[in-house]
């Protein structure tokens, strides 16, 4: 049986305040602790500063590490150039499992008339391969949330496409609820759905294989984010399903 | 001794969620977790005497489990606010008082601030009584009342993870540094790594005390935030009990 898959790390400078548990040594140790066997990284560098210098530090590190580390890649659709050959390069790599987007960071809305998003969304799409939309980067109330209604519009001009919808907390699940009705190819996120029952409800009213499970580490404690599906009212089976299976499912042999 | 310092009985229909003292207690049981300090959620959302009413009532059903906090859900009641907390604190035996800021809708400053004049009142009798005071407020109106009620028990609720104290445990941390006679309560939906251990490794573990929040969240979730750490086993017994034991004298 396969360890834990999470597909929600970070790695880099959190720009905010130290992190005591950043360190690659320490990460790998949080994920033996926790029986995580991969975790996908996404760079807090091309979140803040330079998506390629960051996507190309996460990348060293999983090679550095391949049974341990995948990569989500970011791409700023504002800034830089060669967008789509960039896209294409980290498509080919195996170690890179989907593409991460930051539109409160990056300063866009999908429905700004930014000329290279549609190319790389639709690229996306023919691939098959997830982009990871996180409302929030942790579950901290000082930091900004993207709206419910730009990852409708997202969903809406976009329904082929395979999206993890990250940091969702409780006051956000009941307007998620009714995308991940309408959009079959939409996921969850576990990472910032703390609420007792919450994640049974998702489970209840659209799937249980729709939830992936992801801890935000090293910016938020692994510990807590595995208790509470431990303890949340599911069998055996469907944690199992939480923790790994739907990832393997759903990334394939690239996981 | 495991004591949950934060902890809300009575249903919250804004959470979905029913707060029922069996089923607290059952999942006491399941996490070990043996005195439970609690409020109840009809005092804190609707009328507060009848709230602290009911919430008598279970306590003198569970006598050696369930603690209570007097809740005063406003200061506006004026001297009925500061008679409630005399009579939850003589005729029921309440430990502690729970206060709450409510921030104005879509924005995260004060509708009804703890910090107000009308509530200084009802802070002080609770201060007489010796009353642990359980505010959920952000790190200005905390260091302001531990200002001028130095010698109230102090407890900042969340300790700065909520949207009223715009998550900045960082300044709860700095204004619990002055102020010796505030604490922080862990219980909070952030799971912040790094929270609990910078709290501890600038203030000691002696400032701290184990909330859950529980409905809203899992003993066990909120467990793993003081236990799922680098403290030490000694730090982890005064964060989970050992500091409220002290204060209430148990």
């Amino acid at each position: 049986m396969r360890g834990k898959i999470d597909v929600t790390g970070y790695f880099g400078t959190w720009p905010y305040w130290p992190l005591r548990h950043g360190s690659p040594d320490e990460i790998l140790r949080l994920m033996d602790r926790y029986g995580i066997e991969r975790l996908v990284l996404g760079s807090l560098r091309a979140i803040f500063s330079d998506w390629e210098e960051g996507n190309e530090e996460v990348r060293r590190l999983a090679r550095q590490h391949p049974d341990r580390f995948r990569v989500a890649a970011t791409i700023n659709p504002i800034l830089g150039r060669d967008h789509l050959a960039r896209l294409q390069e980290y498509q080919e790599d195996e170690l890179i499992v989907g593409l991460r987007l930051y539109p409160i960071y990056h300063d866009y809305e999908v429905t700004d008339e930014t000329a290279i998003l549609p190319a790389l969304l639709s690229r996306v799409t023919d691939r098959n391969w997830p982009v990871f939309l996180p409302l929030r980067l942790m579950m901290n109330w000082g930091l900004p949330v993207l709206p419910i209604a730009q990852v409708a519009e997202w969903l809406a001009r976009f329904p082929q496409l395979t999206v993890i919808l990250g940091g969702v907390n409780y006051g956000e699940v009941k307007h998620v609820l009714p995308l991940l009705r309408t959009h079959s190819r939409a996921f969850l996120e576990t990472s910032c759905l703390q609420l007792q029952g919450a994640l049974e409800r998702v489970a209840t009213e659209v799937g249980i294989d729709r939830l992936l499970f992801g801890t935000g580490m090293p910016l938020q404690n692994p510990g807590c984010e595995v208790a509470k599906i431990a303890h949340a009212a599911f069998s055996e089976a469907e944690r199992a399903q939480i923790f790994a299976e739907n990832a393997i499912r759903l990334f394939g042999g690239r996981i | 001794m495991i004591i949950d310092a934060h902890v809300h009985l009575g249903p919250m229909p804004l959470f979905r969620v029913e707060g029922r003292v069996e089923d607290l207690l059952r999942a006491a049981d399941r996490s070990g977790i043996e005195k439970l300090f609690c409020t109840h959620a009809t005092a804190l959302f609707y009328d507060f005497r009848e709230g602290n009413e009911r919430l008598y009532r279970i306590m003198r059903q569970y006598p050696d489990r369930i603690l209570g906090y007097c809740t005063i859900s406003s200061s506006r009641y004026g001297t009925r606010a500061v008679e409630e907390v005399e009579r939850c604190a003589q005729d029921y035996g309440m430990r502690g008082l729970k206060i709450y800021s409510f921030s104005i809708p879509g924005t995260r400053e004060p509708f009804l601030s703890v910090d107000d004049e009308w509530m200084y009142p009802v802070i002080e009798k609770a201060a007489e009584y010796g009353m642990v005071i359980l505010a959920h407020s952000n790190a200005e109106e905390i260091a302001h009342l531990a200002s001028l009620f130095p010698h109230a028990i102090l407890v900042m609720a969340h300790m700065g993870n909520t949207a009223h104290a715009r998550g900045d445990w960082h300044r709860a941390i700095a204004v619990a540094r002055r102020f010796p006679n505030i604490y922080l309560d862990t219980s909070t939906s952030s799971t912040d790594f790094d929270c609990v251990e910078t709290a501890v490794a600038l203030l000691g573990a002696e400032r701290l005390l184990f909330g859950s929040d529980w409905p809203l969240f899992h003993h066990e979730f909120a467990l793993a935030r003081i236990r799922e750490t680098s403290l030490s086993p000694e730090e982890q017994a005064l964060i989970l009990g050992g500091n409220l034991r002290r204060l209430l004298g148990l």
